[in-house]
């Protein structure tokens, strides 16, 4: 009986595929890291009878091969890619919106815990004498809520965390909700969920104006840019197609500044740190990223600047450049990072003015900002 | 070990395979034992000394049974009461001794029994019912070799759920496996059906109805319906898929085993589901139970007896829950029904209107046989009617909703022939091979990302 060809080609081709995949596991070396994920790969795991019989073995077995199948990046593409096709967005970890922007899921938060937060933040504007400042950016998720497919957008609730907090009392809210809802489409990477230069300019902008001062022209600093630049939303998504995009970066034109750290040697006459664009992750050019203490001294400042207490997020990274030139001192602070007291610091710096520049994720969820004293 | 997983088949599978066809025929069937018994023991290291040890004693009560002319019903009656007893004490211990516990408080409250089900056993326990029982009634011939009769009982690609292969159906397949190219192609072609159903339908599915399990009361009453319809075909995807892939692993090897899901969702009555559903499950309740009780050979109050207790058995078969046992008598309750008035009437109706009646008893029996906790089932149930849910949407099950309707949609067609039927009338067109072979690439393809992802879990460094 003559055989069929494409019978032989589907057994062949099963056969290969079969074959091919354990003989990577066995003659191809094991990749350690995986830059797309930014994690180190599961290591084989150990055999112990403890482990065979509660079935964690298996378990074990399955994580590690999943992490080390061939093509492994270019397959959780593919099937990031057929949920998105298939409209299963609202299972994933960030959704793309109707101009290929990637936002982050929208985040859960529960009401009485952030009330727990926001009483901590007012007590320490009590004990400062302070009145703190809320520069709190809302998702990109939320801001671009228009853009989003089907009823998405209702998911996202940074408009409660801003009115809890515009209503709390204690405290007082910079309105920048309606600036970035009308005009800051554009204010936030594709790939990731931070602002822009030009989102953090204008944050900067509605905070000078609060705080009754005129601010600094956008002209007024130097404008750097760098390509190629892939946020970690897209490595969330795998959505892999998203091309890099480029970054801008404003300096501050005439400053003297010095930038030391709570928890690395030396003192640095820069703001930005370009040692880490050959890095996975390029934010941490901004200051070096996140440090429990960061101050940065202007020399150049008028005698009689005031000193800034800022505590923040990595979203203060980009917004500290931009007020330099107008305080003295900027002390930044991240709670993630630093558990002892915030208001000694703004006792030993004496600070004039007390921020908080935070996402409203980080403000609605983080157990860290329930340690603030 | 389950098939949808890479260790089975990139570890286990080619390994099996390999084994299988390139070792001499004289030790093919003890190999397929041993690396049957490899593939239980990964996942029952201990267990698999119970299932042997059923393997061996049901292999001499057989022996023995040939052997004897008197003591024929004896053997019987010993091995079906130790199997039973096997399951009672391995499945059901602990729904018996909690129940107990649950009537008489006072004096058990402190005790309890903690007993791990083994896996598959009701599925192996009846095969080896069914083989000792068919040889008891001369239908099946003794196996004289305990190789043969261990690789009928542990092949892998039937051992941990089923289709349940009855002896008489493959005894013949145990001395001669036929295998053939065009068997294998179909195995492979039917595997990748059988694994798409698993990991792309029945796992999305499950990934619906666990958000929308998680507040039952908010999710709207629109909501609750669709948790419903989505577990509906995640079971049914999920244990298709299986079978599926039994039928399709036993191809490669060369053996066929009966056909165990029909499309089970365009049945016209609840009767003709039943004849579509888990076939080789209702075909040995048939056989095994419902026959020897009877049947409809004793006037219609015995035939509503057996059916209430076959009905009654094969829920308590599905899990150790009282829940089961309440599906299945919801089932013999409705083809009682059926049976005595309402058949009649059924068949008198539009086609649309038997389907929409037979898939809705159906999904609320799904709801049934989903809570293990009746009060949990009690709040879905009143979900489902307003009860405690009084929108009729939510927003967040808005959007999950909305957002898995083409899952939806893709998983209703799933459940019909219409893709099956188109394949077969296109198949003899020489044009249609490749774009066959290329559809099943590509849903091998779609099952690999998917299951690569199942570790994928970038780590973002909280630098927000």
């Amino acid at each position: 009986m003559k055989r069929n060809p494409w019978n032989i080609l589907t057994v062949a081709l099963f056969a290969l595929i079969l074959l091919a995949v354990p003989v990577y596991w066995l003659f191809f070396p094991e990749k350690t890291f995986s830059e797309a994920e930014r994690r180190y790969l599961a290591e084989a795991p150990k055999l112990s009878a403890q482990k065979l019989t509660d079935w964690s073995f298996d378990d074990a077995v399955e994580g590690y091969l999943a992490d080390h199948v061939p093509l492994r990046d270019a397959l959780v593409g593919v099937n990031a890619y057929a949920t998105l096709l298939t409209g299963r967005q609202v299972s994933a970890e960030a959704f793309m919106d109707r101009d290929g922007y990637l936002v982050a899921k929208p985040f859960e938060f529960d009401r009485q815990e952030l009330h727990k937060r926001l009483s901590r933040i007012a007590t320490l504007g009590e004990t400062t004498g302070l009145e703190p400042q809320m520069l709190i950016v809302p998702s990109s998720g939320y801001v671009r809520s228009g853009r989003l497919p089907g009823t998405l957008a209702a998911l996202y609730r940074d408009a409660d965390v801003l009115s809890a907090i515009e209503t709390y009392g204690g405290m007082r809210l910079i309105p920048i909700e309606d600036l970035f809802r009308e005009k800051g489409q554009d204010w936030f990477y594709r790939t990731d969920h931070h602002w822009t230069a030009d989102g953090a300019y204008a944050a900067y902008e509605a905070y000078m104006r609060v705080q009754g001062r005129e601010p600094l022209a956008r002209d007024a600093f130097y404008h750097h840019t760098v390509r190629g630049y892939v946020g970690s939303t897209r490595s969330r998504s795998a959505l892999w197609l998203t091309p890099p995009e480029t970054m801008t970066i404003d300096e501050p034109i005439g400053c003297d500044v010095t930038v030391t750290f709570s928890d690395r040697e030396g003192t640095f006459s820069d703001l930005f740190f370009y040692e880490h664009l050959k890095e996975y992750d390029w934010y941490p050019l901004f200051l070096d990223g996140n440090h429990p203490i960061t101050v940065i001294e202007n020399r150049a400042a008028a005698s009689d600047a005031p000193v800034l207490l800022m505590v923040k997020d990595s979203f203060g990274n980009t917004l500290a450049p931009l007020l330099v030139p107008s305080y003295r001192t900027i002390v930044m602070v991240d709670p993630r990072y630093y558990r002892q007291s915030v208001s000694d610091l703004a006792r030993q710096y004496g600070a004039a003015e007390l921020l908080f520049c935070f996402s409203t994720e980080r403000i609605a969820t983080d157990l860290n900002l329930k340690l603030l004293k | 070990m389950v098939f949808s997983s890479l260790t089975f088949l990139f570890a286990f599978l080619p390994i099996a395979l390999i084994g299988w066809y390139v070792l001499p025929r004289t030790c093919r069937i003890g190999f397929l034992l041993l690396i049957s018994l490899v593939f239980y023991a990964w996942g029952e290291p201990l267990y698999v000394l119970l299932m042997i040890g059923s393997i061996v004693v049901n292999w001499a009560i057989g022996l023995l049974m040939d052997r004897s002319k008197q003591h024929r019903k004896l053997y019987l009656i010993g091995s079906v009461v130790l199997n039973l007893a096997l399951l009672a004490v391995f499945k059901y211990a602990g729904l018996f001794w909690n129940t107990v516990r649950g009537l008489f408080p006072a004096p058990l409250s402190e005790a309890s029994v903690s007993i791990r089900l083994p896996i598959g056993i009701s599925f192996f326990t009846f095969q080896i019912m069914s083989y000792v029982i068919d040889l008891y009634r001369g239908k099946a011939q003794v196996q004289k070799n305990p190789i043969k009769f261990g690789a009928y009982v542990a092949m892998f690609p039937q051992l941990i759920a089923g289709p349940i292969v009855r002896y008489v159906d493959i005894e013949a397949q145990l001395d001669a496996p036929e295998r053939s190219l065009s068997g294998f192609a179909d195995g492979v072609r039917q595997f990748i059906v059988g694994l798409s159903k698993k990991v792309l339908l029945a796992n999305a599915m499950a990934v619906l109805y666990a958000k929308l399990c998680e507040n039952p009361s908010a999710i709207g009453i629109l909501g609750a319906w669709v948790g419903l319809f989505s577990y509906t075909f995640q079971i049914y995807f999920d244990f298709s898929g299986y079978s599926d892939m039994a039928c399709g692993l036993g191809r490669m090897l060369g053996f066929r085993f009966v056909k165990n899901f029909d499309y089970p969702y365009i049945a016209g009555s609840i009767t003709d589901f039943w004849r579509r559903w888990h076939i080789s499950l209702s075909t040995w309740f048939r056989e095994y139970v419902y026959i020897p009780l009877g049947g409809n050979r004793r006037g219609k109050a015995r035939q509503m007896l057996n059916l209430l207790i076959v009905w009654g058995l094969t829920g308590l078969w599905h899990g150790a829950s009282w829940n089961f046992v309440l599906w299945g008598l919801y089932y013999g309750v409705l083809l009682i029904v059926e049976k005595l008035f309402l058949g009649k009437r059924i068949e008198r109706m539009p086609g649309i209107v038997r389907h929409i009646y037979t898939i809705i008893v159906v999904a609320v029996g799904w709801g049934i046989f989903s809570f293990t906790d009746l009060s949990a089932l009690g709040i879905w149930f009143g979900a489902l009617i307003g009860i405690g849910n009084r929108c009729l949407l939510g927003t967040e099950s808005a959007a999950w909703c909305l957002g898995y309707l083409p899952m939806l949609l893709i998983c209703a067609f799933a459940s019909t022939p219409v893709a099956a039927n188109l394949v077969k009338r296109l198949e003899h067109f020489r044009w249609f091979a490749p774009v066959q072979l290329a559809g099943a690439a590509v849903l091998f393809l779609l099952c690999l990302a998917a299951l690569a992802s199942q570790s994928y879990n970038p780590f973002i460094y909280f630098r927000f």
